[in-house]
C-alpha cells in the first residue's frame, strides 16, 4: 500500500455521520466514508459511500464495482467469511481515494495498488465495507456525540512518506 | 430500472435557489422511501435511485451528471448493518 507523493494530506480530515430515517423516526446514524475507485492509472469512478467497519479485516465491495472501474476481475475466485454463510469473491487491485463528503471532487488521501475484495453475487453484500487493511493507515476518532469521524494518517505512514520524499 | 428524480419546478413561486442548491446538505438515508435501493445524491439531494449500483450509474451517465454525485446503498427498514 502506497500513498502518492503529491496528493497526501498531512492533517486530519473529518467526515460526518450520515443520518438514517426508518419507520418515520430517527435511527442511529451510519459511519460512511466516500471513496472513488479506478483501475490503476485509469479513470476515477463516481464516489461510493462505504461503511467504516473496524470489525472487518478486509475492504470489500459489492458485485458490480468492476464494471464501474473497468477492471476485468481475475478468474480465480475464493471464499471470504464473516458473519453469515460467507461469499464467493475475487481480489481486485485498485487505486482508491477517500474523498471529501461534501465536495467529492476533493481527494483527501489516495492509495495506489490496493488489494480489495469484490463479492460475486449481488445479494451477498449490500454495503461496501472499509476494513482494517485500509483503516490501519489512520488514527481513527469516531465520535457519535459530535456525529463525526476523524481520520489522521499514522505517524509511521507520514514518516515513511517523508523519508520517501527526502530519499 | 433506475429512476432519475425530477428537479424542482421553476417559476415565480418556485425560483431556482442557486445559492441554496450550491450548499452541501447533510446526507439523510430515508429507509421508508429508498430502503434496499442505491441512491445518487448531489450535495445531499437525491437525483436518481434504483435497485442496482450499475443501473444507477448508467442513469447518471445518461442524465449528464458529473462525478460530484455520491452513490449510497440505503439500508432497508429493520436491517442490521454488519
Amino acid at each position: 500500500m502506497t500513498l502518492p507523493h503529491d496528493r497526501v494530506s498531512f492533517g486530519a480530515h473529518a467526515f460526518p455521520f450520515s443520518g438514517f430515517h426508518a419507520d418515520g423516526g430517527q435511527r442511529p446514524a451510519l459511519p460512511l466514508l466516500p471513496v472513488r475507485l479506478r483501475k490503476p492509472g485509469g479513470v476515477w469512478s463516481r464516489p461510493i459511500n462505504a461503511i467504516l467497519d473496524t470489525g472487518s479485516t478486509k475492504t470489500v465491495f459489492p458485485a458490480g464495482v468492476d464494471q464501474l472501474t473497468g477492471i476485468e476481475p481475475p478468474g480465480q475466485r475464493h471464499r471470504i467469511g464473516g458473519l453469515g454463510k460467507g461469499a464467493d469473491a475475487v481480489s481486485l487491485v485498485v487505486d482508491l481515494a477517500i474523498v471529501d463528503a461534501s465536495f467529492p471532487s476533493i481527494s483527501c488521501w489516495e492509495f495506489s495498488g490496493l488489494g480489495v475484495e469484490m463479492v460475486l453475487a449481488p445479494d451477498d453484500l449490500d454495503h461496501p465495507v472499509l476494513g482494517w487493511d485500509l483503516l490501519s493507515a489512520f488514527e481513527l476518532v469516531v465520535s457519535a456525540e459530535d456525529a463525526r469521524i476523524e481520520l489522521r494518517p499514522t505517524k509511521g505512514l507520514l514518516r515513511g512518506h517523508r523519508d520517501d520524499r527526502l530519499g | 430500472m433506475a429512476h432519475p428524480v425530477a428537479g424542482r419546478r421553476s417559476g415565480r413561486r418556485h425560483r431556482a435557489s442557486a445559492p441554496k442548491a450550491a450548499q452541501a446538505v447533510p446526507l439523510v438515508l430515508d429507509a421508508d422511501r429508498y430502503g434496499g435501493q442505491w441512491i445518487a445524491t448531489l450535495k445531499g439531494h437525491v437525483v436518481a435511485f434504483g435497485p442496482s449500483l450499475i443501473e444507477v450509474n448508467r442513469s447518471l451517465d445518461a442524465s449528464g451528471f458529473g462525478s460530484d454525485v455520491i452513490l449510497t446503498r440505503v439500508p432497508r427498514t429493520g436491517d442490521v448493518v454488519l
